[in-house]
């Protein structure tokens, strides 16, 4: 069984997978007040955290590929909005070709605005580390 | 004026995350913008799964939460209120190791620069003398309004 916190996330997708386009992948989140995540970041003012917005992207691409995937590297991420309970977030990814290597291109958005976007690489998730 | 407060320290006093999201239990040492934390996840830690491995962005966290906790010491130590800050960025981090629950996780974080409000640091988490994670992380340090216990 996974843990608490990706199973939060996996319970707060809105709707199923939609594939826009070769190897790209979008899926709809909406975190409520109640996403464990929340709790304790921050008492008083809930921020969404960073991790959970690293989280989705591989959540995502593991239901979609039917391969649990964990999170090998964040080549280079930038959050640039905070993302509040109850908003509705975009989640998409598009898997870009590289050595050797899984990555995925990946851009969350939040009412047509850009909150997050990061370059990473995910591998199995039985793949010793 | 500067404070003298003395090593080691819980983390909550310095950072506003809280369980179950707080990571991070204490401030093991300082020195020039550099520092080392202890994390002991228990079996109840949110971020593990049954067999009680820790979610490898887990790790991604302890790093920015860890230097939250050198910026709160030193917000402390120098009469300011600890200011709240956000990561907002992450670079060349990779994962290699994995953590469970129950074990000390050490982390090393190391200012590189600051500017504009944004600190830039490079941590490492290290279990048991091996790096398990390491790479650049980026917060953005909100100066008005500081709250106390204030960290990204």
């Amino acid at each position: 069984m996974t843990s608490e916190l990706l199973r939060g996330i996996a319970a707060s997708a809105v709707d199923g997978i939609t594939t826009v386009g070769p190897d790209q992948v979008a899926r709809r989140y909406r975190f409520s007040v109640d996403f464990v995540g929340f709790a304790g970041h921050f008492p008083g003012h809930p921020v969404l955290p960073a991790i959970v917005q690293l989280q989705c992207v591989a959540c995502l691409a593991g239901e979609h590929t039917g391969i649990p995937l964990r999170l090998a590297a964040v080549e280079d991420a930038k959050f640039l909005v905070p993302i509040r309970p109850d908003q509705e977030l975009l989640v998409q990814y598009r898997l870009r070709p590289g050595a050797g290597k899984s990555l995925y291109d990946a851009r969350l958005t939040v009412a047509d605005q850009i909150a997050a976007t990061f370059l990473v690489e995910l591998v199995r998730a039985e793949e010793g580390a | 004026m500067t404070a003298d407060l003395a090593l080691p320290l819980p983390a909550e006093s310095l950072i506003p995350h809280r369980p179950p999201m707080r990571l991070v239990d204490t401030l093991l040492s300082v020195a020039d913008g550099s520092g080392v934390t202890e994390a002991c996840p228990g079996a109840g830690c949110i971020m593990a799964d049954a067999r009680g491995e820790l979610d490898a962005a887990a790790l991604v966290e302890l790093i920015a939460q860890s230097y939250a906790a050198v910026r709160g010491y030193d917000d402390l130590s120098n009469g300011r209120p600890v200011k709240e800050g956000f990561l907002v960025g992450a670079r060349s981090l990779r994962i290699n190791g994995t953590a469970f629950t129950g074990d000390r996780l050490l982390t090393t974080v190391t200012t590189v620069g600051t500017f504009a409000g944004f600190a830039v640091a490079e941590g490492k988490v290290v279990r048991a003398g091996e790096t398990i994670a390491a790479g650049t992380v980026t917060l953005w340090i909100v100066d008005e309004g500081a709250t106390a216990g204030g960290r990204p």
